[in-house]
């Protein structure tokens, strides 16, 4: 009976046993990993000299980790034309962030799979010049306790701000320099947007390159907001076929008026196929050459 | 009624039914524009949280590497920006008032890590080159290049792009190399991910 009973459990005690050494490996080989997102990414707000507007965003928690998060508000601003972003003030210019306040606490506890939702006014003083000014909003993860390495992640809400009035628009498209002929397989292909006006302006710009038929090889469209006073570059990489003569044109949105650019043409001959016709063109030559010395031969054995 | 009346106010009837479907039919439809305005969101993403480069130092430098995971993942089709930064002004790893200083490399021009350096790469970018950065514990100089984990005030920028990203990885490796020269302790850094659309 004893035995017949050891016999009947010992399996199911293995199984108990196996299960808990399991669990136990599982949890210790599992990392906390960190999952924060913001929403929306970017605001656009108009607001009177003077006049305060509130609005809101969200940080969701999509991981298995909790955490704590603090909210914070800094300047933005851009470095050259690949719109580098930066998040110091420039001294000389006026720091929007401070017309920010969040009516969230600063430090916030997220749990598994939650979201927090966070409210700020922006009030922009009555004497502010109208125009285009910009900050940042940023949801920043305390980092775990732990050994040499610890990281915070950090998710922005950049406002675009435009203070309401009479200001000037004003900017530009052209497309960048694109080549008669390239034997590249990858060709940058970008379109220059710059504003000299006082207020951002979103860009839709649009690439193509069709075949002298008319038939589309390579599309890019994006939109992207163009800051006061900056020079932006907006490209995108088109894999070029062995070979063909293609058509690049392009157009874009600047202050709301399209622009459409003088379109380019463009030769494309891959190394490999330059080389191939040249061997061709050897070859070629070679067998005219033979042919004409065979004549010759045979023209100078007539003579003699 | 006669007969013929009834016929007549039937067929009559029946007539205007049927123009008169179409009238009432057209009369009860109304066009809905249906709007649907989708926010753009950027999340991140760490494996870990924290990264362990415990060392046991030797005498000509003893060097271990060991890597973070970013994932990042937007629906702006602008792209995003991500950034690197020591979470202070300082870049160092310390242990009370002892500490491990940054590499002297650059993301443009990152140099070999010697002893008592700590410093971050990632394969195929900038100047590090395209290696395949290993994990190593303990292990004699590798020769693999670093940079400086910069100060909070000047992130480094470490991916760019110009589209939509979904789940789009980038790994992050951290050096340290420590001779019998640094005293014992628990050296730490804490950096900063920062990630913003375009």
């Amino acid at each position: 009976m004893k035995q017949l009973i050891i016999k009947k459990l010992a399996p199911l005690l293995f199984l108990v046993m196996s299960c808990c050494l399991g669990f136990t490996s599982l949890v210790a080989a599992d990392a906390s990993p960190i999952n924060i997102t913001i929403t929306p990414s970017s605001t656009a707000v108009t607001v009177k000299p003077g006049a305060s507007v509130t609005k809101k965003l969200t940080v969701l928690n999509e991981g298995v980790t909790p955490y704590t998060f603090n909210v914070s508000v800094a300047p933005y601003s851009v470095v050259g034309t690949e719109y580098n972003p930066s998040f110091i003030p420039i001294a000389g210019t006026t720091n929007a962030s401070s017309w920010i306040q969040l009516s969230a606490p600063v430090s916030n506890y997220l749990g598994i799979r939650s979201i927090a939702n966070i409210d700020y006014s922006i009030t922009v003083p009555a004497n502010t010049a109208p125009g285009g000014y910009y900050a940042v909003i940023f949801a920043k993860t305390t980092p775990l306790p732990g050994s040499s390495i610890r990281s915070s992640s950090q998710v922005g809400n950049i406002i675009y701000l435009t203070v309401a009035g009479a200001v000037k628009r004003a900017g530009s498209a052209h497309m960048d320099q694109v080549p008669l002929f390239t034997s590249e397989r990858q060709l940058a292909l970008g379109i220059t947007l710059s504003n000299t006006g006082g207020v951002h302006y979103v860009a839709a710009t649009h690439l193509s390159v069709q075949t002298i038929l008319g038939k589309r090889v390579y599309a890019n469209s994006s939109q992207h907001y163009v800051l006061p006073q900056t020079v932006r570059d907006v490209s995108g990489v088109w894999k070029t076929p062995s070979f063909g003569i293609y058509r690049v044109t392009g157009n874009a949105t600047v202050n709301g008026k399209r622009i459409v650019l003088p379109g380019k043409w463009l030769v494309v001959v891959h190394s490999n196929v330059i080389i191939g016709l040249v061997l061709l063109l050897l070859v070629g030559a070679g067998v005219i050459a033979l042919r004409l010395t065979r004549k010759y031969r045979t023209k100078n054995g007539t003579r003699t | 009624m006669s007969n013929t009346k009834i016929k007549l106010y039937s067929v009559g009837l029946a007539t205007f039914g049927i123009l008169g479907l179409p009238c009432v039919a057209m009369a009860a439809t109304t066009d809905t524009v249906v709007n649907a305005n989708i926010s753009s969101t950027v999340g991140l993403l760490t494996s870990n949280g924290t990264v362990d480069l415990s060392t046991d130092p030797a005498g000509s430098g003893s060097q271990t590497q060991a890597s973070d995971t970013v994932t990042v993942s937007t629906n702006d089709t602008a792209g995003y920006t991500l950034k690197l930064a020591s979470s202070t002004a300082l870049n160092t790893m310390d242990s009370g008032t002892d500490t491990v200083a940054a590499s002297t490399g650059t993301q443009a021009s990152p140099t070999a890590l010697i002893a008592n350096q700590w410093g971050y790469r990632i394969d195929g970018l900038a100047g590090f080159g395209v290696g395949t950065t290993t994990a190593v514990h303990d292990a004699a100089p590798t020769g693999v290049t670093f940079a400086a984990v910069p100060v909070s005030s000047a992130p480094d920028t470490i991916q760019n792009t110009n589209t939509t990203a979904t789940n789009a990885i980038t790994t992050v490796w951290y050096g340290l190399s420590a001779d019998t020269s640094l005293p014992t302790g628990n050296y730490t850094n804490t950096v900063t991910y920062t990630v913003v659309t375009n």
